[in-house]
């Protein structure tokens, strides 16, 4: 455990030396600003269209740091050679993994603790009401879907060469599994024969990771989330995560390290 | 090396401002032309997007609750929020206004059965209960995705109709629904759809019933053009505009105004007998 | 004496690129021990395996056959590296490190406790001569103070075994220097010290025995002195002799 927590601090302290979660914040704030002054029919109350905005960008930019972070953990240290000195020491590379994995979803954490306070402080700014345990179970969900992702982007970087490549197939398939992945069944049923076995099995293998996003049950106010289902879904994702950093160490244990 | 950079920094700017001047005067003569900077930026890809913010409003108006794609062809029947007209593009303001058949405010859920775990499980973290943005001053919140879509597509004559009709109907916005009307005129100068909700503006908030039944006759007028150009105009927004007339001459009790609409609108093949009982019963009067 | 690195018939073999070889042989056979307290040198040309044995002894690589242990603890097992200190032939730290918590972020693996961390930190950096920038980036150090930064790293768990792989590659006079200094001051303090170089001159003056390896074989063994004096010439001679060299 004191191993993999030495490899998380190294990413974080990567994280908060590089500009890109500053850059993205800024970015973030400020479209969302500037989208919060625009005159609507001269009425300071709209609010949902911001929350929708902001939302957003605060997906997309999480999901950017995520990537890209997890993405380049491994190749970065293989490339800069730092990974010899590393695995010189008494740490095995199932510690080193787990390492990269708690770092970078330490600091997606951060990140979207940060995001979600902007997010709160702009829509409660408008609409004059915190609606705080919808907003954190938000976030927590959020999380775990970070989790995944990072998990499989981490598997990604051992089986994929260039950084580059595996960070656009994983946006890829995230991209694709929020958009489709929770209608496969229905498309599997429009279909017939091999085809609709394949998509069908697809449809039970891949992790659904539209379940968490929340944003439109947060833009709307539905108010808190069953707990059952949602204690249902972390637990789910958390499953999800092992089973990629499962999969992670196992394509690293049989790659071999050489000068 | 700088004298360079700069040398070649002033042939790029002469040259881009040689390319964009013949563009921009183009548009500032093109009535139709989306002068935002966005729509602008986004060239033809804006009416994709403003056809999507245009669903955002409804979405919204539902209060998040819409079913996808996938939702709709699966359940073979149009789901209770979009309503039969959405088929028709022309017709997506319907939704909006909330001239839809099933404007009932039960709270039910749109899915139906899950078919598995999954979507069952899924089902919990997206609004499935069927309701509307009916509270006061709630429908607000749909006006910034057709002020966006106007932007972005200004021949989106349904943008301006469904926003129009919002606008009339909260107290705080009603005077907001002429500017945004006559935007919408500036750019579809014959819309006959965007001059009968502007006659409804006169009439209702304004409470001007002359300056009304001048923009109706118009708007009757650009009706007829476009029906004699054979560009095959919404016969349900014609009958709308000969209704309105209708009842604005009753209110004035002009019952040769009336005679004289209700032969359009019988021309027009809405419910001809009982259209022609009112006319009899008008010229009993009259006589 | 105790042997700290024992190397048994260890052969290494990669897959090859070259066509109509399914396999390339990096070591063949090598049978090796090194002692307490000894500064082992390893000599051979480029491609003689010297660097492969050094990453199945850090676990970099598994061997095909035969076995290799340090301390007695076979090198596959992640505790056989608790008591070595590495540096690679090239250094590259984490840029965005300064020399103080990369060392602090080494010092944590080693599971070195708080309180002796920092105490550990400052005598090492005074060892390299880094203390004066210990705040300063890594990547702001010049080569000589980079390769410095390494053996500060390899030495931050007080390690009972080195392994430095051609440690003053590419490094001015003074700085060769500097580093053979420090492996002396090691030798004295009792470490065993197992390193790679080219320099022959260098390897003349500290070790106190060598192997010469080529073609993965290990040609000669054993103190310097012994060598030259077997084959009645220097160690340049016997090197190039044993590598093959003919001389015009």
């Amino acid at each position: 455990m004191n191993n993999i927590f030495a490899i998380a601090s190294v990413v974080l302290k990567e994280m908060y030396r590089r500009k890109d979660f500053y850059v993205l914040f800024v970015l973030t704030a400020l479209i969302t600003l500037v989208m919060g002054s625009v005159n609507i029919f001269n009425d300071d109350k709209v609010v949902r269209y911001l929350k929708e905005i902001c939302l957003l960008l605060i997906w997309v930019s999480s999901l950017v740091i995520a990537i890209t972070t997890a993405a380049r953990q491994i190749p970065a240290e293989r490339e800069s050679r730092t990974i010899f000195p590393l695995l010189a020491k008494p740490i095995s590379r199932n510690q080193m993994i787990l390492g990269k994995f708690v770092g970078c979803w330490i600091a997606c954490a951060l990140v979207l603790v940060v995001f979600y306070l902007f997010f709160g402080v702009i829509s409660g700014a408008r609409e004059h009401f915190w609606p705080v345990v919808p907003y954190m179970q938000a976030l927590f969900f959020h999380w775990i879907f970070l989790g995944i992702v990072i998990a499989l982007v981490l598997w990604g970087s051992l089986v994929f060469t260039a950084v580059s490549s595996n960070a656009t197939i994983c946006f890829i398939i995230v991209a694709g599994i929020m958009l489709l992945g929770g209608h496969l069944n229905q498309i599997a049923g429009r279909m017939n024969g091999i085809s609709a076995t394949i998509t069908s099995a697809i449809y039970y293998i891949i992790p659904h990771l539209e379940f968490y996003d929340l944003r439109d049950w947060i833009i709307h106010d539905r108010g808190v989330v069953a707990w059952g289902p949602w204690l249902i879904a972390s637990v789910y994702g958390l499953v999800y995560s092992a089973i990629f950093l499962g999969l992670a160490c196992i394509a690293f244990r049989r790659k071999a390290l050489t000068l | 090396m700088t004298r360079l950079l700069l040398g070649l920094g002033i042939v790029s700017a002469f040259s881009l401002s040689t390319w964009l001047q013949p563009r921009f005067a183009a548009m500032q003569t093109n009535p139709n032309a989306t002068d935002s900077a966005l729509g602008i930026l986004m060239g033809e890809s804006s009416r994709v997007f403003a056809n999507h913010f245009l669903l955002k409003a409804d979405a919204y108006f539902h209060s998040g609750t819409y079913p996808s794609v996938f939702d709709t062809v699966t359940n073979k029947e149009p789901s209770a929020i979009m309503g039969e007209a959405h088929a028709d593009h022309d017709h997506d303001a319907d939704q909006v206004h909330g001239k839809d058949e099933h404007d009932d405010h039960h709270e039910e859920s749109i899915y139906g059965e899950p078919h598995d775990w999954i979507e069952r499980l899924g089902h919990s973290f997206i609004p499935t209960l069927h309701t509307h943005l009916d509270k006061p001053g709630e429908a607000r919140e749909i006006l910034p995705w057709l002020k966006l879509s106007a932007e972005l597509d200004p021949q989106k004559i349904t943008t301006y109709v469904a926003a129009s009709y919002w606008l009339r109907h909260d107290p705080k916005h009603a005077d907001e629904a002429e500017p945004f009307l006559r935007q919408g005129l500036r750019a579809n100068p014959d819309s006959y759809e965007i001059l009968l909700e502007l006659g409804k503006y006169y009439n209702e908030t304004k409470k001007d019933p002359v300056r009304a039944r001048n923009v109706w006759e118009l708007a009757w007028a650009k009706w007829q053009k476009q029906k004699a150009a054979d560009k095959k105009p919404d016969e349900l927004t014609g009958a709308e505009i000969l209704g309105e007339l209708v009842k604005e001459a009753r209110s004035r009790d002009d019952a040769h105004s009336q005679i004289q609409y209700l032969e359009l609108l019988k021309d027009l093949g809405f419910d001809k007998a009982a259209l022609q009982q009112q006319i009899d019963a008008l010229k009993q009067r009259s006589k | 004496m105790n042997a700290v690195v024992e190397i048994k018939d260890l052969r290494v073999e990669y897959p090859s690129r070259e066509l109509g070889q399914k396999t390339k042989v990096a070591v063949n056979g090598l049978t090796l021990k090194v002692s307490a307290g000894e500064v082992f040198g390893f000599l051979g040309p480029n491609g003689a395996g010297k660097t492969t044995t050094m990453n199945v002894l850090l676990g970099f690589v598994n061997p095909t056959s035969g076995s290799a242990s340090i301390f007695g603890v076979d090198v596959r097992e992640p505790i056989a590296r608790q008591r070595i200190g590495y540096l690679p032939e090239l250094t590259y730290y984490y840029k965005f490190l300064n020399a103080e918590e990369l060392l602090r972020f080494y010092a944590k693996i080693f599971n070195i406790p708080k309180s002796e961390r920092e105490k550990r930190i400052d005598d090492v950096l005074k060892l390299v001569e880094l203390d004066h920038a210990r705040t300063r980036l890594i990547k702001t150090y010049s080569k000589g103070m980079q390769q410095r930064a390494g053996l500060a790293q390899a030495l931050i768990n007080d390690p009972d075994l080195l392994i430095l792989d051609e440690p003053t590659s590419g490094l001015d006079p003074l700085g060769r220097m500097k580093v053979r200094e420090i492996i002396q001051r090691l030798k004295e303090r009792g470490k065993t010290v197992l390193f790679s170089s080219h320099e022959l001159g260098e390897v003349e003056t500290v070790c106190d025995r060598i192997g010469i390896l080529c073609q993965g074989e290990l040609r000669a063994e054993g103190r310097v002195a012994d060598i030259t004096a077997q084959h009645q010439t220097n160690l340049e001679r016997v090197f190039l002799k044993i590598v093959g060299y003919q001389e015009a």
